[in-house]
């Protein structure tokens, strides 16, 4: 209780240490005690509760065939009607292998800079470069000095820090003009997804053949709907573009955040509002179930907002989820 | 417009005929993918209600019931007024918070119809109570009920920005629980009291005021139809069956003479024809009850001895402005809200946690005693004394009960007559209490080891973690996680031992850690709540007190509810670390918090035990002991079991 109390090397700290000396301690049990018995040291688990581990095997194979881990495809394009690709998106995906494997460590983020803004692409590009840049620094580079488990900034705090710090920096780089981007991240660490969230663009949990939105879009259109005073047809043509939270357009920015465990297999999908805003959530989640590699599904959900009309930039991050 | 209402639960007398029509859902049917239907509770003009089994829980039976309203009435008006109802009703539910209103826990529509999953709650209608009993109720039960509802009703009238207004208060709209507690149902005609505003006539013939035949709705329309039903339910004459606005012509004690001339005074004034005549709200009336019920309390009060006692307030928010008072001027005396079922006095102060069996409850005291009550009225059944004292909880397993002393023993007592089976000893005190899975034994002792024994006492493992492991492990189907004074939290593998991993506070983890959602939960002398990923150790967040944590965090839901000693109980969003509520008290809050039904409960060094709201931490009620409360409460069946500094252990009604 003693806050100068000396703390112990963590490598010192060794489990199997009993067989070290029973200094008498066995002497002291009343009952019969058997040192033999005594020396066996492992507890087994009963087999219905076993195979829950999360550690990743090098051979194991999944039952879809592929290696596990983490493994990610994205599509993004300018669409049918307008003239630039605001879009941004960043994938980083990292995996190891040997005695002593990394946690599972992947990094997805979606960024769709305002349409209508000066520069809306810069303010997209920046976003995710900087966020990215952060969340590798508090957390990834950590992981590779092994300081993992210790004196690390909570995750949370991290995920929000990223946003704060792309905001600061799309605000600094153009105060005067009023560009802006939305900026969805989406970090896997280990078999949990943490997420930090401004603005439209969707991050989506599809498990078992389920499509599910993981984050609230910051629309006029949801707050109406939060409210519960949905907007009519009319109003909804006239509102659907408003956007009450983005990064970059003041000096701070609210940011939502969001986690998950995840599930041993499953999909997510990250994608700007050229995709989710003209197909509709049961559409994807139809591609989603087909039996298609992860690119060729990118280009699918792609396709089908072309389809739709392809009137806003279009952007798909596909993450393949194989834990076991 | 004609009357537009849904009902949970028909009138006895409609159920029988109304079950028989058609319903929209068959028992098997399921919704959502998660909700089975059991079976039909009732069914009304708009809509039916279900009983139904939540799949979410495959392993065991939980139930809900489940309010459907079919929304495709032919007439545009009638649908859209009767969507509309249904949200009302569904966001009043959500926005309230009170033990006597049921939860509603998911809300959707499916087809032409929405749904409202609310609790089941188990027992009976007034209405059912009335038509199966040819008793009159007794005053004393009335009252009991009648504060109950005044403080639901205060709950309502008391809402902000407006109150409101219940509209329907009659037998049929009121349940008897399982627990004997008052809850009210079907909040389908409940409306915000707008002051301007008129409204249509809604409500039930001969329990509906005057003036709601006018369109007014007043939190004083509610007192009148609190007055309607205590009249019905004390004379039994139906006021449906009746001349409307009769009552003053039919006294209760001309049918009922075993009522009090003050109780009935305050009936009469609730069925005031002028609403001017009546209690403003149901506050008013509470306050009015109150005195009726502590006269007649002075009365009987003499004979309250030994047995269960609950005064008709232990179910009553507590008002907080008085309670305030009383917090700022400790010397001055606070009558006890609520009467202990039974005390046990041992002969030094009671700081761990008791354990409760089907027939017994054991708790460990600084007097080097293990004692063993009965648990129905606290009589002394065997003690065990160690040669130290107690200060972990035992552990019951396999008709043994598992200690750990501060004479450094870990011990095995047959649970019959307290007898040694075994003890194994370590090399210095154990403030850890042992936890058992897969028939193995797991502990701390301030030798700074973390032992693994078997079911009879041998060692099966031990790892040393550097440090005194003063924390009870949270024992998982694969892994173990502690604190210890060192400031490291550890996880180890349940198997070996090994260390899975480790992470760091900046002062001691006394603290004991507990896991839910893969999220491993602590409290630390560094004032700091930290959560982890129980795979990885990562932190996830941080949440800082003013003073250091003892306390051991417990998890209901979302809510993650941790005392600090800078004298606040905290309750934190499990997901995001963020502070939903604090409650103060004038103490320490070393206890480690337990939560039973919606209720949080916990000591503070104030001297006091106190009860407070889940959702918002408003206090429901608080009970005064002689001394410092550092034990944590263990509660089992609505009885809150804790020891006290003034060395006795309290058995009271949670």
């Amino acid at each position: 209780m003693n806050e100068s109390a000396p703390l112990t090397e963590p490598d010192e700290l060794n489990g199997d240490s009993f067989a070290d000396e029973l200094n008498g301690l066995v002497d002291e049990v009343e009952s019969s005690m058997d040192e033999e018995n005594e020396m066996t040291g492992i507890i087994e688990i009963p087999s219905a509760k076993a195979g829950q581990n999360d550690e990743v095997s090098d051979t194991g194979a999944s039952s879809f065939g592929a290696a596990p881990g983490l493994r990610a495809a994205y599509r993004t394009s300018m669409g049918l009607v307008r003239n630039r690709n605001e879009d941004s998106c960043l994938i980083f995906s990292s995996g190891s292998g040997g005695h002593f494997p990394l946690l599972p460590f992947g990094l997805y983020i979606v960024a769709d800079g305002m349409g209508g803004h000066a520069n809306g692409h810069v303010a997209s590009k920046t976003a995710t470069r900087v966020a990215a840049r952060h969340i590798l620094d508090k957390i990834y580079l950590p992981l590779l000095y092994d300081a993992g488990g210790l004196n690390q900034t909570p995750i949370q705090e991290v995920m929000v820090d990223a946003v704060q710090a792309a905001n600061t920096a799309v605000f600094m780089t153009d105060p005067e003009s009023d560009s802006g981007t939305t900026l969805t991240i989406a970090l896997v660490l280990g078999q949990r997804l943490h997420v930090a969230h401004v603005g439209d663009s969707r991050l989506y949990m599809w498990v078992d053949g389920r499509l599910e939105a993981v984050t609230n879009d910051h629309t006029l259109v949801q707050r109406m709907r939060d409210v519960g005073q949905p907007a009519d047809d009319v109003m909804y043509d006239q509102i659907k573009h408003v956007v009450l939270r983005a990064v970059g357009q003041m000096e701070e920015v609210e940011v939502d955040t969001y986690m998950r465990l995840l599930p041993k297999n499953g999909k997510l999908l990250v994608c700007s509002d050229g995709l989710c805003g003209f197909v509709s959530d049961e559409e994807m989640q139809e591609i989603m179930n087909r039996d298609i590699d992860i690119e060729t599904m990118a280009d699918t959900l792609s396709d089908a907002a072309m389809s739709a009309g392809g009137y806003d930039n279009i952007t798909a991050v596909i993450v393949d989820l194989i834990f076991e | 417009m004609g009357r537009l209402t849904t009902r949970q639960l028909t009138s006895k007398r409609n159920r029988k005929k109304k079950l028989n029509q058609k319903s929209g859902l068959q028992p098997g049917d399921t919704l959502q993918e998660r909700y089975r239907i059991v079976g039909t509770l009732g069914v009304g003009g708009f809509s039916s209600v279900y009983q139904a089994r939540d799949m979410r829980f495959p392993n065991v039976t939980k139930l809900c019931a489940i309010k459907e309203m079919v929304i495709s009435a032919p007439d545009p008006q009638i649908r859209e007024l009767t969507i509309k109802s249904f949200e009302r009703e569904a966001s009043m539910l959500a926005m309230l918070d009170h033990p006597a209103i049921p939860d509603i826990s998911d809300y959707f529509t499916e087809k032409d119809r929405s749904y409202l999953v609310i609790d089941l709650i188990r027992g009976k209608d007034l209405e059912a109570w009335l038509d199966d009993l040819t008793d009159f109720l007794d005053q004393e039960t009335a009252l009991d009920w009648a504060l109950q509802l005044c403080d639901v009703l205060a709950h309502l009238h008391n809402q902000k920005p407006q109150p409101i207004v219940f509209r329907d208060m009659k037998p049929s709209n009121i349940m008897l629980d399982q627990y004997s507690r008052i809850r009210i149902i079907d909040f389908g005609i409940a409306k915000l009291f707008e002051t301007d505003r008129k409204g249509t006539m809604i409500g039930t013939e001969g329990y509906s005021p005057p003036e709601q035949y006018r369109g007014q709705a007043t939190p004083a329309g509610d007192v009148y139809a609190l007055g309607a039903t205590f009249h019905h339910l004390l004379t039994r004459q139906d006021p449906r069956l009746e001349p409307p606005f009769t009552f003053a012509e039919r006294p209760i004690s001309a049918v009922n003479p075993h009522v009090t001339p003050a109780f009935e005074a305050v009936i009469m004034r609730c069925l005031a024809y002028d609403p001017n005549d009546r209690y403003h709200d149901a506050s008013a009336l509470k306050e009015a009850l109150l005195v009726v019920s502590r006269a007649k309390e002075a009365v009987v009060g003499g004979e309250i001895g030994e047995t269960a006692v609950v005064t008709p307030l232990s179910n009553n928010a507590s008002r907080p402005a008085e309670t305030k008072v009383a917090a700022a001027e400790p010397d001055k005396p606070v009558g006890n809200l609520v009467k202990p079922i039974w005390t046990f006095k041992c002969e030094d102060e009671i700081r761990a946690k008791a354990a409760v069996t089907e027939d017994m409850v054991l708790v460990g005291a600084y007097d080097n005693n293990l004692y063993a009550l009965s648990r129905e009225r606290g009589e002394f059944i065997w003690k065990f004394p160690a040669s130290d004292g107690f200060g972990s909880s035992p552990y019951i397993y396999d008709g043994s009960a598992l200690i750990g002393s501060v004479d450094k023993h870990l011990y095995s007592l047959n649970l019959k007559n307290g007898r040694v089976n075994w003890r194994f000893a370590a090399n210095a005190p154990i403030y850890s209490s042992p936890v058992v899975r897969f028939d193995h034994i797991f502990f701390g002792s301030d030798d700074g080891n973390l032992y693994a024994l078997s079911s009879q006492g041998r060692l099966v493992w031990k790892a040393n973690a550097y440090g005194q492991v003063r924390s009870t492990p949270f024992v998982d189907d694969e892994r173990i996680y502690f604190g210890t004074e060192g400031g490291y939290i550890y996880c180890l593998e349940l198997s070996s031992g090994k260390v899975k991993w480790q992470s760091q506070a900046k002062r001691a983890v006394t603290s004991s850690p507990t896991v839910a959602e893969d999220i491993v939960l602590v409290g630390s002398m560094d004032s700091t709540i930290y959560a982890m990923d129980a795979g990885s150790g990562w932190t996830i967040w941080r949440t800082r007190t003013r003073r250091p944590i003892i306390s051991s965090p417990t998890v209901h839901g979302d809510f993650v509810l941790i005392g600090s000693s800078d004298g606040n109980l905290y309750a934190v969003d499990l997901v995001t670390g963020r502070q939903l509520w604090t409650y103060e008290t004038n103490g320490q809050v070393t206890s480690s918090p337990a939560v039973w039904e919606d209720s949080v409960y916990f000591g503070s060094t104030d001297g006091h035990i106190y009860c407070v709201s889940l959702r918002k931490g408003e206090l429901r009620w608080r009970f005064e002991t002689g001394g410092p409360v550092i034990s944590s409460p263990v509660i089992e069946e609505g009885i809150l079991y804790i020891g006290s500094s003034d060395n006795t252990l309290y058995a009271l009604p949670a």
